[in-house]
Order: C-alpha cells, then structure tokens, then sequence
C-alpha cells in the first residue's frame, strides 16, 4: 500500500496527538492507495494460500454448515470471492505500512467488523474527540478533509479493536483505542483512522534504561577504549 | 583461519588467545593485562587493544558501568569484518539478544540508527543467513530478529503448551487427564466397596504423590515425545487443583486428588420461586402466576 503525501492530511494527522487531561492522544488518520510494494505481493501470496488451505480443510471437513459459516460470515463477504480476500488483506497491507515494526499477517477475517453506518462511526470519534481534544481540533474541519481526498459515502468502514498484546501500541500504557479503516474500492483509496489513549505516568525511555549489571550491551564503535568518559555511556540511550 | 592471527603484533596476539579462553565471558581492562603478564605499557594495550576491536576479533561491551573486552571467534570475525559498518551495528544488537531475540522497534531506538537503514541492514543479514524473523507468542505481532543458529526461548514460543503460536488445548486436556488419573489413583486405598474409614487413608500415610514423583512417572510412560520440566509438571497439577479436582496437601509437597462433594442441592433452593423478582404479585388468577410462569416452564423441561 502507498502512503499518500498530503499537505492537508498531514496538518490533521500532527493535530491528533496531543496531552489530553488524563491521558496522552497519539491518533493517526493515514490515506494509502492500494498500489502494491514488493513486501505487499509476498504478503498477499501468503494470506492466499492460507485462505486456499482453510478452505480446502473446511470443505473436507464432515460440517458443511462450518464450511457454509466460514465462508459468510466475514465481515469482507463470502471469503471465497476473491474480492472479499483482497478486501482484507488490503487493510492488513495497510496496518503493516502503518506500524512498521509489526506484522499483522497473522490476523483472520474475523478479528474486523464490518460498521454498517458511517454516521455511528463519524459521532463515535467526533464524542471522543471532542471529548478529549477541547477545541484543540475540529472535527467538521477533519472530516471535511478527509472527503476531500476519499469520499466519505462511498466508503465501507472495517473496525478493529485488538486485545493489547496484538495492539501496537501494547507496551506503552494503553487505556483505550479505537481503529477504523474507510476503503473506497472505486477510488482504491484506504484511509486508515485510529485513536489511541495512552497512560501520562512514565515515559517510553525508561523502559530502556539498563542498570542490570550482569547484562552486557554493545558500546558503540567511536568509544576508545582506554577513555573511561562517563558521557557517551549515559547518552547512549538517548 | 589462524592467518588472522598472525598478521597482530604480539601484545595484540596474546591478549587475544588469553581472552578467547574465556569465552563467553567478558573481561575487563586489569583483567587482560593480569592475562598476559602484567607487564605491557599503557600505550600499548591501548593500541592493541583497538587493533583488535578493528579487526572484530574482540568485542567491547558494557556490564553496568564498567567496559568489559569479550573475544570473538575467529570464523564470526571473519564474517563480521565484511560486513559495512550499520550491519555490524545491527549484528552486533540481535547477537547479544541471544535467544530471546530483539524486536525491531527496540533495535532503531538502541542504535540511534534511522529506521530505513535499520530495515536495509536486517535484510541484507537475512539474506546472508545470519539472522532470521521469529515470532512470540506474547506480542504475536511483533517482528522479531535473532541469530541465525539460536533456538528460540521458551517465552517466545509459550513451552511445550504451544504448537504454532497457539495455545495446544487438547494437548494439555490430554496431559491433564492422565496425570489425574495418576493422582486419583494414589490418592484413595484401592478396596473396592470400601465403606466409612477404609475409603482413605489414613493420616499418617505418606504415599500421595509429589510432582516429582508424577514427573518422574509422566517420564517413564512416553505418553508424549515433547519433553516436560518439573515446572511445567507443576503448572500441569495447578491448573488441576485451580479445576478444583486435585488438591496440594499440607506438607506442601504431595497432592491428592478431591472426592466430589455429594450434591448439596435441595428443592426448596432449587425451585426458581426463591429468586423470581414478581414473587410478591404472584397468585392464581392474576397476571403472574404459577400456571403461566415461565421461570417454572424452563425449570421444569
């Protein structure tokens, strides 16, 4: 998926971190177009072919009401329609470019929900921003950019709402998140929308900080080694 | 191999060979210079010493606050001191992750290197066969990267309860049923039609088994080919004891299993009257009654 570059989206996407009064926002609300990059064709291949070996196992199998429900009740659509598993692995496509320290290529169908209503996702973001954010953002000037750029009514909206060891931001005091991806299949447009609320107490750096005396931690090159200069040791982990 | 070796000045050499002998230690500065004699100037040592860390036969590290030296065999330095300085960075980082691995995230903040080249160096090294990609079941969707050799630890795979990333339950209901079985059978004298006191034991006896025992047991029976710690054996019984089917004893060792309580149900309890929220209106004729509850229809089929 190619990350689209935009001046007005970007403006949006800083404007949705912020300190609210009792946690941090980290937010994004990222446009991709389903161009794909080399890791996105080894991806496909591989959600492909575990997708042919599940159904292959379920219509072996001796249900064929299993089968039956595997196959509808995907929120992307019958997933033995090709389309339905483009769908979906577009979005995974998508969380991967997002978080490039993860990969999500281990995720089903069924860990998304198909949104039917477009106003219930629109109030459900707009009540927490405007929650949260206190004037500090506006939701109409928001939205209105988004359409701009994909167009909000012809979207089909996907939730995701991961348990905090799939979430990416799991290691950092997470309280509340909420995802959502708006695909417009004409536009072959994904916007990728999420609110985070991370916990204020403790900073990411001081995970980092190693005291533990019998761990050993490469020093980097440009130390010499008869200079026992205290500095560079307690800037490495900046 | 060894024309690594003999391309060093002799100092360099001999603080070399003295500290591969203790790999996979580390040493300090005193302790090489007690290694090779003690009698090497300052200056010395100091140039030999980054001759060899330029040449990636000795590694500097840091335990706590001090600089501690560790050797490095020779065919990795070999292959390191091809590499281009971000790779050795990087190398450098998942090798002492040992088989924990290091997550990628991690790896761009410790080095300060941008995440571009941090992804360009991790592909080369796989390429290269020296690191691969692995995944934990704790944050499954972590990339992680280890050493190309080393096995995964067992926190990154979640132990013998855990084929591919996912939790192998019929395994451990498999495993759970066996070991109570072993346990039951310990745990009560084997008269059949025993009647009052001759159905247990009596409270001297010694005999229920400890988890050493069931290990010892479990063993010997080759129920399974996947190999079980005496912890796992432990976690095993607790989560039987958490069912309620098996208890630990008061000498803390020892376990036996838990005779079902025989059913302390009675009518008067059971009937769904005792917690209807309409019981007060409740009559023949009116609105709520008996014949046409629907408490008592679910109750009764």
């Amino acid at each position: 998926m190619k990350f689209l570059e935009l001046a007005d989206l970007d403006a949006i996407n800083n404007a949705l971190s912020f300190d609210a009064d009792d946690c941090r926002i980290h937010g994004k609300c990222e446009i991709y177009t389903t161009k794909s990059t080399g890791s996105d064709k080894k991806l496909y291949k591989a959600i492909e072919s575990r997708c042919q070996e599940d159904m292959l196992a379920f219509s072996s199998s001796k249900s064929p009401e299993l089968a039956f429900s595997w196959t509808q009740q995907s929120p992307f659509g019958p997933l033995d329609q090709s389309s339905s598993r483009r769908t979906f692995m577009y979005i995974v496509a998508t969380l991967n470019a997002s978080h490039p320290d993860h990969d999500f290529s281990t995720l089903q169908p069924t860990d998304f929900y198909k949104e039917p209503s477009l106003s219930r996702v629109l109030d459900s973001v707009n009540a927490t921003i405007n929650g949260m954010g206190r004037g500090r953002i506006s939701v109409n000037q928001l939205w209105e950019t988004v359409d701009r750029h994909i167009n909000l009514s012809e979207c089909n909206i996907y939730s995701y709402t991961p348990d905090s060891d799939s979430d990416p931001y799991g290691d950092e005091a997470l309280i509340w998140s909420m995802s959502y991806f708006f695909f417009n299949k004409n536009m072959k447009r994904m916007l990728y929308f999420s609110l985070h609320g991370l916990g204020k107490e403790g900073t990411y750096q001081s995970h980092y900080v190693n005291e533990d005396e019998s761990v050993l931690t490469p020093v980097p090159e440009d130390g010499e080694p008869s200079d026992f200069e205290d500095d560079w040791v307690a800037n490495m982990d900046e | 191999m060894a024309d690594q070796l003999k391309s060093l000045p002799r100092t360099a050499r001999q603080l070399y060979e003295f500290s591969s002998t203790k790999i996979p230690n580390a040493l300090t500065q005193q302790e090489l210079l007690d290694g090779v004699g003690g009698s090497v100037s300052v200056n010395n040592l100091s140039s030999a010493l980054n001759l060899l860390l330029s040449k990636r036969l000795l590694e500097a590290l840091q335990q706590g606050n001090t600089l501690v030296y560790r050797a490095v065999p020779l065919e990795e330095a070999k292959t390191v001191s091809t590499m281009e300085g971000d790779e050795q960075i990087v190398y450098d980082f998942i090798k002492n992750a040992g088989n924990e691995g290091i997550w990628t995230k991690t790896l761009t903040l410790r080095t300060n290197l941008h995440v571009h080249v941090v992804n360009r160096c991790l592909k080369a090294l796989e390429s290269k066969n020296l690191v691969k990609p692995i995944k934990s079941v704790k944050n499954p969707t972590r990339k992680i990267y280890m050493l190309y050799d080393l096995v995964p630890s067992s926190e990154l795979t979640g132990g013998p309860w855990f084929t591919d990333q996912e939790l192998d339950v019929e395994f451990i209901e498999n495993l759970k049923k066996v070991v109570y079985r072993f346990i039951h059978a310990k745990s009560f004298p084997p008269k059949k039609n025993a009647t009052g006191p001759d159905m247990i034991w009596s409270p001297e006896y010694n005999g229920f088994p400890t988890a050493l025992q069931i290990h010892t047991w479990l063993r010997n029976t080759n129920i399974t080919e996947v190999e079980l710690s005496l912890g796992n054996v432990i976690s095993l019984v607790d989560v039987l004891i958490y069912d309620g089917k098996v208890e630990k004893r008061s000498d803390g060792v020892s376990y036996c299993s838990v005779r079902p309580s025989p059913d302390a149900t009675n009518a008067f309890t059971e009937v769904p009257c005792g917690t209807c929220p309409v019981a007060d209106i409740c009559a023949v004729g009116s609105r709520v009654s008996p014949i046409t509850c629907e408490y008592l229809d679910k109750w009764l089929n």
